[in-house]
């Protein structure tokens, strides 16, 4: 097992551990510190994909932002000695959602395991080239090679065609043509400016929202 | 990329500055003088669809008829109009339009209903108005949404908007119990949807409406992706599985927040089924044929037939729950919000497509679908306007006995609830008959009659229970009970003409269909 691997595995081992912390622990505070440290493995788990600006925002947004104030809302609002949240009843709620979880995992593992990038039309592109070629060989062999049959040429011909057509739907959806990794920071800034930067601005318009809504809910009542 | 595409996005900005301009002017205005801010969001909401029309005329001047539906390649492919902006991020079609003027039309009774309520401080603020008013926005861009990232975004800024507003009458217990479950349950499906948006760009690393085209040999997984999205969705609606949380929420939000969500919420969510019925769904009809051990090129229906049943059943099952639930309820909000279910799954009825369908019949299926969202929330509208206005000494009167010998003291009241709740049960002169009617035809057309015969029997059932409120205002002896007296406030002409507009505009509809259906 190589060192990178052995990393991952602490890393995992250290997410779910402490993700079930987070559940079982009866001290709401050390439940607040265990997702902490959850939160911190996941945005790992962020850098060995290779999304080393999505690791960075995990740990400034998720780490460093939201538990702080998940820390603060605990620690002013409720006194945090041993045993403050009361005992959990129901072993039946709970093999339901041990239940639920493994059945939600095993289907996920069983959707994603063959899972591959998705092909991009450049390389819908270049089999369609490739696929010409192969056809035109068919149809006008060189010297001393045998021409092909009907029925290869007409499957040459429905496999161009297909092939053409799911370019043109490739490019159409807009699938990514692959960025080299080091570039990913530069295609994310281009992508929030350029394709998605209604999403990117309706985003604020969501923030506004919350601010709003905090607002509403937090006021004194201000009239008898 | 072309800025001035933005063009199209006037509507929605013009809501989006107003909520901003009435937050602001809650700084500066004395608290007797909150009224001004409701009719502030009201005008913006006008002006709004001024916009929506100026960019309506815009279109039909340059193409004769805006499209009534971006169904996909096909369009692109005629070159005609390319209504896709942004990228892909959003649509601006003849239906996408439709669904934001209904939304426009439900933020503006929701800042009139709320004016009454002057007993409790909370519903008359600055930021009440204003997340009303970021809520329409968020549903106007739900409407038009074209990817699943925008999509998602403006799903949320809708949700967020409305989990506070259901649950700003702070005075009353269930209005914090309403918004507690809608939250829960609202966040609770949204994962479900960014579960399914995650998987869609797992399998086709593309985010647009159009992506399940690419699924190729991930199908399985697209599938999967497709069907959690449709949970999500039918969360918003409140079709059956999903619909627990529906008479709760309603009964317990502010009754202008209630017809906010039964029409608003509704119509944005039913714009997300259409696209994905008819795009994402559908439109990969077109694909060539299967080629010999080319595993990527095959012909994607992610869900083919076997969605169509599904959608069939939950129509069903949405109808009749919906409507024998509603006959049990002795308060009126609640009983809406029962009938609001089952107008859901009337709704549904028009999405049922046969894959081969062409594109004159996804239009005929699209134009029952947003004429039934356009009669529903008219009067839908109207009988919460109307139960709005009736408060005694501060305290909303939502119970059956409420409303006996309304006729008597406000006949003009009167006549128009009965005519919204004749038109709710679908009878004949009225907009329900037509919508109802535009919805059923479709559903025969692509060959699904029972589902149509069902759901006739279900509506002649619902009758009965609009009519206990109708029996009620005319027939029911006062007196015994107490003569009910709505209590009239300031500002209530505003509600009063507006809920005598959505009065005359049922009966327009249901009389002159045609006129509606010139537009588009």
């Amino acid at each position: 097992m190589s060192p990178a691997m052995l990393l991952f595995w602490f890393v995992v081992i250290v997410i779910v551990a402490s993700a079930a912390l987070v559940v079982l622990s009866r001290n709401i505070l050390h439940a607040a510190f265990s997702l902490c440290l959850c939160f911190t493995g996941v945005a790992g788990i962020y850098l060995f994909l290779h999304a080393d600006f999505v690791a960075a925002v995990q740990l400034i947004v998720y780490v460093g932002g939201i538990l702080v104030l998940v820390l603060f809302a605990v620690m002013f609002s409720t006194h945090t000695q041993e045993g403050s949240v009361e005992p959990r009843r129901g072993r039946l709620a709970l093999g339901a959602g041990l239940l639920v979880g493994a059945l939600a995992f095993v289907s996920v593992v069983l959707l994603v395991k063959n899972l591959r990038a998705p092909i991009n039309a450049n390389d819908t592109v270049a089999q369609a080239r490739a696929e010409e070629r192969n056809l035109a060989r068919l149809e006008k062999p060189a010297q001393g090679e045998e021409p092909g049959s009907d029925e290869e040429i007409a499957a040459s011909k429905a496999r161009l065609e297909g092939l053409q057509k799911q370019s043109e739907y490739r490019r159409t959806v807009g699938v990514d043509p692959e960025n080299p990794i080091a570039e990913r920071r530069v295609g994310l800034g281009h992508l929030f400016m350029g394709r998605y930067i209604l999403p990117f601005e309706v985003a604020s318009v969501l923030i506004l929202a919350a601010l709003v809504g905090a607002v509403v809910i937090v006021r004194k009542e201000t009239r008898a | 990329m072309n800025w001035s595409q933005l063009n199209e996005l006037l509507p929605i900005g013009v809501v989006l500055t107003t909520s901003l301009v009435v937050v602001f002017l809650s700084l500066v205005l004395a608290p007797k003088d909150r009224y001004v801010l409701s009719l502030v969001g009201v005008a913006g909401c006008i002006l709004g669809l001024l916009a929506l029309g100026k960019n309506y005329h815009a279109l039909a001047a340059e193409y004769g008829q805006p499209p009534v539906f971006f169904n996909g390649l096909a369009r692109v492919a005629e070159g005609a109009y390319n209504p896709v902006l942004l990228g892909g991020a959003f649509v601006v079609d003849g239906f996408g339009m439709s669904i934001m003027a209904v939304a426009l039309l439900a933020g503006a009774l929701a800042l009139l209903c709320t004016t009454p309520h002057e007993d409790d401080s909370a519903l008359s603020t600055g930021e009440y108005f204003g997340l009303i008013l970021l809520a329409v926005a968020g549903m106007m861009l739900l409407a038009v949404a074209h990817d699943f990232l925008t999509l998602l975004i403006s799903l949320e800024v809708m949700s967020v908007a409305t989990y506070i507003l259901a649950g700003s009458a702070r005075r009353d217990v269930r209005s914090g119990e309403s918004a507690l479950k809608y939250l829960v349950l609202g966040a609770f499906s949204t994962a479900f949807l960014m579960f399914g948006i995650a998987f869609l760009y797992g399998a086709t690393g593309s985010l647009a409406m159009q992506a399940p085209l690419v699924a190729g040999e991930h199908l399985p997984l697209v599938k999967a992706a497709l069907a959690l999205i449709l949970v999500g969705v039918l969360f918003k609606v409140g079709a059956v599985p999903f619909h627990s949380w529906v008479p709760d929420v309603y009964e317990g939000a502010p009754t202008g927040i209630t017809a906010l969500m039964a029409v608003g919420v509704k119509a944005a969510a039913f714009a997300v089924v259409a696209r994905l019925c008819f795009e994402a769904f559908n439109m990969v009809k077109e694909l060539p044929k299967v080629i010999n051990g080319h595993r990527f090129i095959e012909i994607v229906y992610p869900l083919r037939e076997g969605w169509l049943s599904l959608f069939a059943v939950l129509a069903i099952l949405t109808m009749a729950l919906g409507n024998l639930l509603a006959m049990h309820q002795n308060n009126v909000k609640r009983m809406l919000a029962y009938s609001g279910i089952a107008h859901s799954g009337y709704l549904l009825l028009a999405f049922l497509v046969t894959p081969k369908a062409g594109g004159a019949e996804i239009t005929q299926h699209l134009q029952a679908a947003s004429f039934y969202l356009l009669a529903y929330g008219v009067m839908t509208l109207g009988a919460f306007g109307v139960l709005s206005l009736m408060r005694e000494d501060g305290r909303p009167m939502e119970k059956m006995e409420d409303f006996t010998g309304l006729a008597k003291e406000h006949p003009a009241l009167a006549l128009c609830m009965a005519v919204f709740m004749l038109s709710l049960a679908g009878m004949p002169p009225f907009a329900g008959f037509f919508a109802k009617f535009l919805v059923f035809k479709s559903a025969v057309s692509s060959g699904y009659a029972w589902a149509a015969v069902l759901g006739i029997l279900t509506s002649v059932a619902s009758l009965y229970y609009y009519l206990r409120v109708v029996v009620r205002m005319y027939m029911a002896p006062a007196g015994a009970e107490g003569e009910p007296a709505p209590a009239r406030c300031r500002y209530a002409w505003t509600l009063n003409l507006l809920i005598y507009g959505t009065g005359a505009l049922t009966l327009l509809l249901g009389l002159l269909p045609q006129w509606l259906s010139r537009l588009y």
